[in-house]
C-alpha cells in the first residue's frame, strides 16, 4: 500500500486500491485477446507482423527495457526496505546482488521451475498473511474510513493510479501465453489471480486505514510492516517484523526471478536468438548496477514511483496493447495457420 | 559450471570409443579330441587355484572319458557328486541293459536319462562354458562330442534372512534383502503373485559380469518411464558394479545433485509397495538394497511402518518426521541468525538467560555451532568406521567432552550444545539415509549463511535449494511433486497417510492405466448399515 494513494485519496484509499484493479481486467482482456489470435505467437513475435519488423522490434525492446525496469525498481525497492528495517549497516549492492544471482538461478532453468517454485511457496506465503491480517483485525477502528467519499471521486481516481500500475502487471501474459498448456482458459484463470489480488491488496489496504488512518498512512514508509510491528498476541508472539521481512523476501526472489526470465527471453526473441541463456549474465550485471546506481535514496525512489513511473508502467501494461490489438482488428491480422 | 560440463562433455567422448559395452565375443568351438578341450580349459584358467577339474571314465563297453570343471566355492558339492558325477559314472544302474552309451549317443542319453537336475543346457561355444563355470555352473565334457552339459549346480555359501538393519520396525514384516538376487527377487514374488510382475535381465559390468534384474508391474507401472530405466540400464558401460549405487549414479537424471533421486531399501515389503504404486525395481546382484525409481522427494521421509500403524497415529508420526526435516535443516542457522542479528525475535525472558550464559565465551556463536556440529560429524563419523567395541569408548568420551567438558571449561555455551543435539536427533528421524545426508552438507552452509547474512542468508540459501529440488526430476517425475506441480488426489499419502479405505487409487504420479486400487465403500460402517455394502 503506498503512500501515496493514502495521501491522495485519504479515507478512500481502499475503495481507491479496488478501483485500480480495473486496469488489471483491461489488460489481462486486450492480453487475452491478443493471445487468442495469435497462440503460438509472444508479443515480439505478433508486434512484426502487425507492425512490420523494424517497428515489431521497437516494441520488443521496449517490453524488455519495461521488464527491465520494473525488476530493478522491486530489487531496488526491496534491498532499501531490508536495509532500513532489518540490517542498517549492509551495503544495499549486497541485497542487490544476492537478490539478483538467485534470480538469475532460478531465471536459468526456465519458466517451469519458477511455475513450480510458486506454486510451491504460495501456501508459505498466503498463510502468514492471512494469519497477519487476522491477528490486527481487533485494532481495527472502522470510524477511520468516515466520512465516505468525502472529496468526491477524482482524488480517488486519482489515488489509484500507482496500484492500477501494479495490478497491470498482468501484462507479462504477452510472453507467457503461448507457454500455457490451456490458452483458453487464461482470460478465466487470470481473473481469479487479479480477484485475489484485490482482495489481499484491498484488505491490507482497510486494515491499514482502519489502524493508523489515513493522515499517518501517508507519511509512513512501509505502512504494512508497520502493521506486522503492531502484532502482539500473549507475551511471546510479538515483534513478528523480521520474520514477515523474510517471508517477503521469499516471494520478492520469485518475481524477480521471473521477470528476469521474461527479460532474457524477450531479448532473445527480439533479437532472434536461439537461447536466451548467454543474456543471462548481461542482464545480471545490467540489474545490478542499474539497482544499485539509478537512485541515490530511497525518498528519490519513492519519489519515481509514486509520480513517474505509473503512467510508463501504464502505457505498456494497457497502451501498447491496446495499440497492437487495435491493428491486429484493422488489419484483420491472424496468426497463420 | 558452462565450462566444466563442457569438460566433462569431451572427456566423455573421448573414452566412449575405447571401452565397448560388450566384450568382442567371437564363438569359440569346442573340438572333438578329449585332450584339446581339456588344455583349452586349463590355457583360459591358468593361475586360477579356484578353479577345479575332476577328470573320469565312464566305464561302458567303450570306456568314454569325460571331465567336470567348476569353481570351488560356487558350487554345491553335494549336488556335484550325487547327481552327477554318480549317476553318470554309475550309468548301468539306470540305464536298461539294452542301451549302450557310446561316444556319439553318450552326450544325449546322459542329459535325458542320467542327469537328474532342474536346470541342464548344452552349448558347443567355449566362451559360453567359460562364462557359465563363472557363474558357478559345473560343465561336463564328454570325448568325442563337440558340445558340452551345462548344470545349474549353483551353491556355495550365502547368509540366512535376517531382519532389516537399516529399516526397522516395530510392526510389520522382519524379512530383508540378502546379496543373491534371485532370492531378492523370490521374496518380491512371495508377496506379489501376479504373471503381471515382470522382471527383465541385464548384465552388466565388463569383469564382474553383475546380474541386473528391472522389475515392474505391466498395466501399472508407466510404460514410457519402464522403457526410460530399460534404456540408461541397457546404456551402462563400466568394467565393474559393486552396489547398487553404481547403478544409480549412471542412471540419474542429474549429473550433480546432492539429493538422492532414487531410493534404496532393504525392505522386500518396501520394494513390494513400490511397485503396487507403479514404480520400477531394479535388483543388483549381490546388493541386499535394490534401487526404486522413480521417487519424489516427500516418498524419502515415508517409511513403511506408516501403513501399519494406525492412520492417525500414522500422520502424525509423518509429520514429526516433516518437522523433524525442518529442524535437522534449518535449527542451527535459525540460532545463530536470531543470536547474532534478530534478537528482537527471541522473548526478553529467554534473551536475558542466554546473554547470561554466553558472557564471557571466546568464540562468537556461528563458530561456535560450527565446532560443535563439526565435532558431532567427527564422532559419527568415527563410529560408524570403527569396530563395534571400540565404538562404544567413542561414544562416551564423544559425549563427555564434548557435552560436559567443554561446556564445564567455559568453550561453549550449554545451548548450543543443546541445538546441535536435538539437530542430531532430528537429522536420524528421516527415514532415508541419503536425504539425511543431504540435509546435513546444506546444514552447514546455511549456518555458514546465516552467520553472514542472517535471516537474509538463511532464505537466499533456502530459495537457492528451492530452485534446485524445482528442478530436479526423477525419470521424469517432477521432484517436488505432489506439491509443486500440485496433485490434489495424491495429497492423500503424502502429509497425511489416510486409511486404507480411503485410498482407492494408486499415485496418480507414478501408475498408469489400471489405477483403481481397491472398491469403494469398503470404510467401516455401523453393524446396521453393514449388509448394504454395494
Amino acid at each position: 500500500m503506498p503512500g501515496i494513494t493514502a495521501e491522495r485519496a485519504k479515507q478512500s484509499a481502499w475503495i481507491a486500491t479496488m478501483f485500480a484493479s480495473l486496469a488489471g481486467f483491461i489488460s489481462l482482456w486486450l492480453v487475452g485477446t491478443l493471445g487468442l489470435r495469435f497462440p503460438r505467437h509472444t508479443l515480439p513475435q505478433y508486434g512484426e507482423i502487425l507492425l512490420g519488423k523494424t517497428l515489431g522490434k521497437i516494441v520488443g525492446g521496449a517490453y524488455v527495457l519495461y521488464f527491465l525496469v520494473v525488476n530493478i525498481l522491486v530489487i531496488r525497492e526491496f534491498s532499501d526496505f531490508l536495509t532500513i528495517t532489518l540490517m542498517p549497516e549492509t551495503p544495499g549492492v549486497i541485497f542487490n546482488a544476492i537478490i539478483v544471482l538467485i534470480g538469475a538461478y532460478a531465471a536459468s532453468k526456465g519458466i517451469e521451475v519458477i511455475a513450480r517454485m510458486a506454486q510451491f511457496v504460495l501456501p508459505l506465503f498466503l498463510f502468514p498473511l492471512v494469519l497477519i491480517l487476522g491477528m490486527v483485525t481487533p485494532n481495527m477502528e472502522l470510524g477511520k474510513l468516515q466520512p465516505f467519499l468525502e472529496g468526491g471521486i477524482a482524488p480517488v481516481i486519482w489515488g489509484s493510479v500507482v496500484p492500477a500500475s501494479w495490478y497491470g502487471e498482468i501484462v507479462v501474459l504477452v510472453i507467457l501465453l503461448p507457454m500455457v498448456n490451456k490458452p483458453r482458459e487464461i482470460k478465466r484463470k487470470g481473473a481469479l489471480a487479479l480477484l485475489a489480488a484485490l482482495f489481499f491488496l484491498t484488505s491490507d489496504t482497510l486494515i491499514t486505514l482502519t489502524i493508523f488512518g489515513p493522515d499517518l498512512i501517508g507519511d509512513l514508509l512501509f505502512p504494512f510492516w508497520y502493521l506486522v510491528k503492531y502484532i502482539e498476541f500473549g507475551n511471546y508472539v510479538q515483534r513478528m517484523e523480521s520474520l514477515f521481512v523474510l517471508v517477503w523476501m521469499i516471494g520478492i526472489v520469485i518475481k524477480v526471478a521471473f521477470f528476469y526470465y521474461l527479460v532474457c527471453f524477450t531479448t532473445s526473441q527480439v533479437l532472434s536468438l536461439k537461447g536466451y541463456k548467454p543474456i543471462l549474465y548481461i542482464a545480471a550485471l545490467v540489474q545490478i548496477l542499474g539497482a544499485t546506481f539509478l537512485f541515490k535514496n530511497t525518498p528519490q525512489l519513492s519519489e519515481f514511483l509514486s509520480h513517474n513511473w505509473p503512467p510508463f508502467g501504464l502505457l505498456f501494461e494497457v497502451g501498447l496493447p491496446l495499440i497492437l490489438l487495435a491493428v491486429a482488428v484493422i488489419r484483420r491480422k491472424h496468426a497463420r495457420g | 559450471m558452462e565450462l566444466l560440463r563442457r569438460i566433462l562433455g569431451t572427456r566423455d567422448k573421448k573414452s566412449s570409443g575405447k571401452t565397448a559395452t560388450q566384450q568382442p565375443t567371437e564363438k569359440r568351438p569346442l573340438s572333438a579330441n578329449y585332450d584339446d578341450n581339456l588344455q583349452a580349459f586349463r590355457q583360459v584358467f591358468d593361475l586360477c587355484v579356484d578353479i577345479l577339474y575332476r577328470e573320469f571314465t565312464i566305464n561302458t563297453e567303450y570306456p568314454i572319458r569325460a571331465f567336470i570343471v567348476y569353481v570351488a566355492g560356487l558350487t554345491d558339492y553335494q549336488m556335484i557328486s550325487d547327481h552327477l558325477l554318480k549317476t553318470v559314472m554309475q550309468e548301468n544302474v539306470t540305464l536298461s541293459q539294452s542301451v549302450h552309451l557310446t561316444k556319439a549317443n553318450a552326450q544325449q542319453i546322459i542329459l535325458e536319462r542320467l542327469i537328474n537336475l532342474a536346470e541342464t543346457s548344452t552349448t558347443s561355444d567355449l566362451n559360453e562354458l567359460i562364462d557359465k563355470v563363472l557363474q558357478g555352473n559345473t560343465v561336463l565334457v564328454l570325448d568325442g562330442s563337440t558340445t558340452a552339459i551345462i548344470a545349474g549346480v549353483r551353491g556355495g555359501e550365502s547368509r540366512a534372512i535376517a531382519e532389516p538393519d537399516t529399516e526397522p520396525g516395530v510392526r510389520g514384516p522382519k524379512d530383508a534383502f540378502l546379496e543373491s538376487i534371485d532370492t531378492n527377487m523370490s521374496l518380491i514374488r512371495r508377496r506379489i503373485k501376479t504373471s503381471r510382475l515382470k522382471s527383465e535381465k541385464f548384465e552388466v559390468g565388463l569383469l564382474t559380469k553383475t546380474k541386473l534384474a528391472v522389475c515392474y508391474l505391466k498395466g501399472i507401472a508407466n510404460d514410457k518411464v519402464v522403457q526410460e530405466v530399460k534404456q540408461r540400464v541397457g546404456r551402462i558401460s563400466i568394467d565393474s558394479v559393486l552396489d547398487s549405487n553404481y547403478i544409480e549414479e549412471l542412471i540419474m537424471d542429474e549429473r550433480f545433485s546432492i539429493f538422492p533421486l532414487v531410493q534404496y531399501t532393504e525392505r522386500p515389503d518396501k520394494a513390494a509397495a513400490s511397485l503396487l504404486e507403479g514404480r520400477i525395481v531394479i535388483f543388483v546382484d549381490n546388493t541386499p538394497m535394490p534401487v526404486i525409481v522413480p521417487i519424489t522427494f516427500i516418498s524419502l521421509l515415508q517409511a513403511a511402518e506408516d501403513y501399519y500403524n494406525n492412520t492417525v497415529f500414522g500422520t502424525i508420526t509423518r509429520l514429526l518426521r516433516f518437522m523433524a526435516l525442518n529442524i535437522a535443516l534449518l535449527l542451527p542457522a535459525i540460532t545463530v541468525a536470531a543470536f547474532s542479528f534478530h534478537q528482537e525475535l527471541l522473548p526478553t525472558s529467554l534473551i536475558s538467560t542466554v546473554a547470561g550464559a554466553r558472557q564471557g565465551l571466546p568464540l562468537p556463536i556461528v563458530l561456535e555451532v560450527l565446532l560443535i556440529e563439526f565435532a558431532f560429524e567427527l564422532l559419527r563419523e568415527a563410529g560408524v568406521r570403527l569396530p563395534k567395541a571400540i565404538g562404544q569408548a567413542i561414544s562416551t568420551v564423544g559425549g563427555l567432552v564434548i557435552g560436559q567438558a567443554a561446556v564445564a571449561a567455559g568453550l561453549v555455551s550449554p545451548i548450543s550444545v543443546i541445538v546441535v543435539a536435538i539437530t542430531a536427533i532430528s537429522s536420524y528421524a528421516i527415514p532415508n539415509y541419503a536425504a539425511g545426508t543431504a540435509i546435513r552438507i546444506l546444514r552447514f552452509i546455511l549456518i555458514i549463511l546465516a552467520g553472514v547474512l542472517g535471516g537474509v542468508g538463511i532464505v537466499s540459501g533456502l530459495m537457492v535449494i528451492l530452485v534446485h529440488l524445482s528442478s530436479l526430476r526423477s525419470f521424469g517425475i517432477p521432484y517436488l511433486s505432489p506439491l509443486a506441480p500440485l496433485s490434489l488426489k495424491d495429497l492423500k499419502d503424502t502429509m497425511v497417510r489416510v486409511p486404507w479405505w480411503d485410498m482407492q487409487m494408486r499415485p496418480r504420479l507414478f501408475a498408469e492405466g489400471d489405477r483403481v486400487r481397491q472398491h469403494p465403500d469398503q470404510g467401516p460402517q455401523k453393524p446396521d448399515k453393514g449388509g448394504q455394502r454395494s
